[in-house]
């Protein structure tokens, strides 16, 4: 038998798709049969808690931080340029949400005010922890997967330390977190068809997901940022700069994250806690979010949906089996490793001759 | 004061060790090209692996064979993507890291909290192991430098291209230097937990695959001063805890972002001094290497 | 003599395809032991290729390789130099980080892993005794020259004894001297009884060494000729086919007098990529509707020079003036307006994943360009593509150059630094650049033509400058007489 490579010039139409669809079904598979063997969790159970997990709309809760943080990604992920830093981007947008809420605003402050004060600070923190990184691999092409990491790590102390510290709550028992941030402040679901849906968050993703859509297919920065990623050098000759790249995709990476963060506090917390309650590795599942959807804003929202569903069936495997979140990390690195793997057919035609 | 300062020794040395086992194995795949930043993620899972089985088995040797096998399994998956199917490595090895975790988890869960029946001994022989650092790294130099080894995987990270007209199998030199140092990574984990915390909890060793991968730039991609950052970070890891002791009373939570501080700021340092003139990373570190891909 | 005459390599029915391209179409030829076997062909007509095939570089599509009678399978490098074939690339192919003696350790499979230089070193200063060859196993290669760093190239294929040697266009990088010393080397292993392929574009050059010339057009074998049989005039027509047509002769008629300064360096000096200042205090003046040819030999600094004009390195000294302003105040987006650039390679400024019409579009200025006019552009350069949307990755070599000229030029900037922009062309192609170049001039424009090849600058510029041990010297305006320029070289 003869395996032949071939190096593929024209992409076939759906192929794309199909790995995609195909990188699912396989990651479930293994994750099944892993959790199986370690957990004797029968495939039945699994599957219906991946099927409840679908059309469960507490999905939509996870939706939120995935599917921004996701969407911020593409912009740095198109470039080249390696945020792995969502994460602390994320907790900076919740410290400063909380901050602005609690400490900075009167307590009595309208919330159409309040609101959007705390949205802009939220954006600014996440932006401007990132523009650390950005500025740093700009300056002196310090790495950003490094700088992003430890970042992460220094901001996930500084969460912890202000919520068991000088934030801990007078109203909260000595638990670690903070006092609750007032009323008017929280963003309420309101019910739409028949479900819950954020009336401030679910819309700025799709208005996020659309201006990208727009600044890639017409946008001058839009192309800028893809001819930057596909090869610098021959960005660099055309006068495209490399620092104004790095730093506008960072910033707006950053900010979404940190949007992501003021979402988790305004809308379901109304306080800070414990960091890695906060943020159960979204920045983290953001990635993956990204890659699914190829880098496709509009795609964003459908990955964004699919990988919050699988969060929170791995919840209901949580306490139906007495697993950890673990599991989810399991599922999400399995689907993420396949993706690359399978993006060789997309480069390369394999076929066997006997 | 003289058994104090020993003591003291002994413990920074015990907590460099499994730093620096895990930055020589990413030192090596590096060389050839390759970023792995699986590492992460199979020092967790080797801690897991490393406790549970010695508790099941009650013997050290297994639980560090059986690690490093497993460490060459799931580092693997990462060398196959990379070196055969010219996968996007930074995904690859986070996925592999993410995977990892979730591994680390369901391995070790069943089993959290129980003690060590056997344990891995390293305070008291505190010299000996500086000594193995030491060779270690003196061999990795003269294999990395001198011999025809590691002209072999020299030439993959510095021009895959030319070293492969030259009949060098560039994918498969990749592939075995992301397994070594995926094989490492997780015998550093078995090492961090048998070793150094000996204790489970969920999580235990996560962080120290991102210093080890930064530690491999801090050193310049040279063996022989890969010993010198690790024996900071573990100085700074096992002396830190002590400022949480009055009269300081720092938060635990602001002292363990120092690790991560302290790396930042020396990979600062080492970026925007002088000293970044003899920053070279091998020149296609990242770069996939295609056989038909076209030169002009 | 009779044994000469043998055939030692045979290929039956190759072929190769990248995606769209064919760039071998059933190709067969028959070699024999103890000639030189030209393989002639214009730009793109698939000679690197076929060699790429026969190292084992590129995989292969369908057809037989048959050696010494025995059909062989090549899947790898490795498969090929076991089989005794071994490659001298067009551009050296050596690790530049590594010594010399590690790349020849590197390249010596009979030695295992834990060898050390030392067990190649007699093998390796014998050869180079015999020979004469004259190198530094101890240096580091980027340190070396391009014609040092060939005869390295050389040493490994003599240190591998190979059955058949093949050399990709081998006098590319080198001087007229060097280049006579290459044709004996040549000639001295052919008479041990060995094969030699050597692959050329140029007419002159297979006439003048080969003993047989196959000509390859459009991934075709043409023929193969005895060199007795052979002459200029056939050549030429079976290489370019009925393509062939008179290009109008260069429009060198009067231009206007030179113009204003558009870009002087004073006291300068350049760097190379390790940090090495490999150009000295250099002065150098471009004025408007001239060209400036600056010559210099491949790894002489030309490269450095043309990157720091555009603001691509750092640079210490003096003073570099681009348009009455400092280099150094110039942003690069005010750089790509102003200055036309063509990098040594030019994959450096184009991107293989994107077609042609977005190729151009990535020029800030060419943004919003009308689709009618990029397609009156690419008629103009003689851009062979089916249309605007084909990927840049499907077209050849010598119109990829050509696509990167014209978006350079499109704008008519004030400026165009072009590195070696006719490296490696057929003369129909070069041809076409040059009188696309002296329209530009007529029109206003001012080239800085940084080049290897001495016949180019003699031929196109107005002025003459030449590099040499890290020096440039121009020449009186007017005197660009080869001599003169041969005799700042010696
Ligand atoms: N790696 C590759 N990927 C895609 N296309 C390629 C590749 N190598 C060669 N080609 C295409 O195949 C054709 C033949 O190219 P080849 O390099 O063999 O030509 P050549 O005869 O050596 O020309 P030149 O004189 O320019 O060196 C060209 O059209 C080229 O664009
Ligand atoms: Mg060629």
């Amino acid at each position: 038998m003869k395996i032949i490579i071939r190096r593929r010039f024209v992409e076939p139409p759906y192929l794309k798709f199909t790995l995609t669809i195909l990188a699912i079904i396989i990651s479930l598979i293994i994750s099944m049969l892993i959790i199986y063997a370690t957990a004797s969790i029968p495939p039945t159970k699994f599957l219906y808690s991946i099927y409840s997990g679908l059309i469960d709309p507490s999905t939509l809760r996870y939706l939120i931080p995935l599917t921004l943080s996701g969407l911020g990604l593409i912009l740095p992920y198109k470039a080249g340029v390696w945020n792995i830093g969502s994460e602390g981007q994320l907790l900076a947008g919740a410290i400063a949400t909380t901050y602005i809420a609690l400490y900075i605003l009167p307590k009595n402050i309208v919330g159409y005010i309040g609101i959007p004060i705390i949205l802009i600070a939220s954006v600014l923190a996440g932006g401007g922890y990132a523009l650390i990184a950005g500025y740093l691999k700009a300056k002196f092409n310090l790495n950003e997967i490094l700088s992003t990491l430890m970042l992460n790590y220094i901001m996930i102390g500084l969460g912890n330390y202000l919520v068991y510290g000088p934030w801990r709550g007078e109203t909260q028992y000595g638990y670690p977190r903070t006092d609750i941030i007032p009323n008017q402040l929280w963003i309420n679901p309101i019910q739409f068809g028949g479900i819950n849906v954020n009336p401030v968050f679910i819309p700025t993703i799709i208005i996020v997901a659309a201006a990208m859509h727009y600044l890639f297919k017409n946008t001058r920065i839009g192309y800028e940022i893809k001819v930057y990623g596909l090869n610098p050098d021959a960005a660099l000759h055309s006068g495209i700069s490399k620092t104004k790249i790095i730093l506008v995709t960072m910033f707006l990476s950053g900010a979404l994250a940190g949007l992501a963060g003021a979402a988790e506090i305004l809308s379901i917390h109304r306080q800070l806690i414990r960091v890695q309650d906060v943020s159960a590795g979204y920045g983290y599942m953001a990635i993956l979010v990204t890659w699914l959807s190829r880098m496709d804003p509009l795609a964003t929202i459908l990955s964004g949906y699919l990988v919050s569903a699988l969060i929170a069936s791995g919840y209901t495997l949580q306490i139906i089996a007495g697993l950890t979140i673990g599991a989810v990390n399991l599922f999400v690195g399995g689907l993420l490793i396949l993706t690359t793997a399978l993006d060789f057919l997309l480069k390369y035609e394999v076929k066997l001759k006997w | 004061m003289v058994n104090y300062l020993i003591e003291i020794i002994s413990r920074i040395i015990v907590a460099s060790t499994p730093l620096y086992i895990a930055t020589l194995g990413e030192l090596y795949t590096e060389r050839s090209g390759v970023i792995n930043l699986g590492v992460e993620g199979l020092f967790v899972l080797g801690a897991s692996t490393a406790f549970t089985i010695t508790i099941l088995t009650e013997n050290l040797y297994i639980a560090m064979l059986a690690t490093l096998i497993l460490g060459f399994i799931v580092g693997g998956i990462h060398g196959f993507i990379t070196a055969y199917l010219k996968g996007r490595e930074i995904l690859s090895g986070l996925a592999v890291t993410l995977f990892s975790y979730g591994l680390a988890s369901i391995v070790g869960r069943p089993y959290v909290g129980l003690s060590l029946p056997v344990r891995l001994n390293l305070t008291a022989n505190y010299h000996i192991i500086l000594l193995l650092i030491i060779l270690s790294s003196i061999v990795s130099w003269i294999i990395l430098f001198k011999l025809k080894a590691g002209v072999i995987i020299r030439a993959s990270g510095e021009d895959p291209s030319s070293a492969f007209v030259m009949g060098i199998n560039v994918d498969k030199v990749r592939m075995l230097t992301t397994m070594i140092g995926s094989g490492l990574a997780t015998v550093a984990g078995a090492i961090y937990t048998l070793g150094y915390i000996q204790v489970w909890t969920e999580g235990a060793g996560a962080g120290w695959g991102w210093i080890a991968i930064a530690n491999v730039i801090v050193s310049l991609w040279n063996p022989l001063l890969t010993p010198v950052f690790s024996l900071l970070y573990g100085g700074v890891n096992s002396m830190v805890w002590m400022l949480q002791l009055p009269p300081y009373n720092v938060s635990p939570y602001l002292l363990g972002t120092t690790p991560y501080l302290t790396t930042l700021i020396t990979l600062l340092i080492i970026v925007a001094t002088p000293i970044r003139k003899h920053v070279r990373p091998p020149s296609a570190l990242g770069i996939k290497f295609e056989r038909e891909e076209r030169t002009i | 003599m009779n044994m000469d005459k043998e055939p030692l390599l045979f290929i039956h029915n190759l072929s190769k395809e990248f995606g769209p391209i064919k760039a071998l179409k059933n190709v067969s030829i028959n070699f024999r032991r103890g000639e030189i076997h030209i393989i002639l062909g214009e730009n793109g007509a698939g000679k690197t290729t076929l060699a790429k095939i026969l190292a084992g570089i590129y995989r292969i599509d369908s057809g037989d390789i048959i050696l010494d009678g025995r059909k062989i399978r090549i899947r790898n490098t490795k498969d090929s130099l076991k089989n005794g074939i071994a490659i001298v690339s067009q551009y050296p192919k050596l690790i530049e980080q590594l010594t010399v003696a590690e790349n020849l350790l590197l390249a010596m499979d009979k030695y295992g892993y834990l060898n050390t230089t030392k067990s190649i070193e007699k093998d390796a200063k014998e050869i180079i005794n015999r020979y004469g060859l004259n190198i530094d196993l101890n240096k580091k290669v980027y340190t070396l020259s391009f014609s040092e760093r060939q005869r390295v190239e050389i040493l490994k294929a003599l240190l591998l004894k190979p059955k058949v040697l093949i050399l990709d266009e081998p006098t590319t990088l080198l001087t007229d001297k060097e280049k006579l010393h290459l044709y004996k080397f040549i000639n001295s292993l052919r008479n041990e009884g060995r094969l030699i392929i050597v692959i050329t574009h140029r007419i002159d050059e297979a006439l003048n060494i080969g003993d047989r010339i196959t000509i390859l057009r459009n991934g075709e074998v043409i023929t193969t000729i005895d060199k007795k049989n052979a002459n200029k005039e056939m050549i030429i027509h079976e290489m370019f086919g009925a393509t062939v047509e008179k290009e109008k002769q260069l429009k060198l008629s009067k231009r206007n007098g030179p113009g204003d300064t558009v870009l002087s360096v004073v006291g300068v000096d350049i760097y190379d990529d390790y940090g090495n200042k490999i150009l000295e205090n250099i002065t150098l003046e471009l004025r408007e509707g001239e060209i400036h040819g600056v010559f210099g030999l491949a790894g002489s600094g030309l490269k450095e020079l043309g990157e720091t004009l555009y603001g691509l390195r750092e640079y210490s000294g003096g003073k570099i003036t681009i348009l009455g302003q400092d280099l150094r105040r110039i942003d690069r987006d005010e750089m790509a307006n102003m200055v036309g650039y063509i990098p040594d390679n030019i994959l450096k400024s184009l991107i293989l994943d994107l077609n042609i019409e977005q190729n151009y579009r990535v020029k800030q200025r060419l943004w919003r360009i009308q689709e009618n006019y990029m397609e009156h552009i690419i008629n103009k350069f003689r851009i062979k593509a089916e249309s605007l949307k084909q990927n840049a990755g499907t077209l050849s070599g010598g119109n990829l150059q050509k696509l990167a000229v014209s978006r350079e030029i499109i704008l008519k900037p004030k400026i165009l630094i072009a590195i070696n922009p006719t490296k490696a062309l057929d003369h129909i192609s070069i041809e076409t650049l040059h009188n696309i170049f002296m329209e530009y001039i007529n029109e206003g424009g001012s080239i800085l033509l940084l080049s290897e090849d001495i016949n180019e600058v003699i031929d196109i510029s107005d002025i003459v400058s030449v590099i040499t041990k890290r020096k440039l010297r121009t020449l009186e305006r007017g005197i660009n007489k080869r001599e003169h320029v041969l005799e700042l070289l010696a």
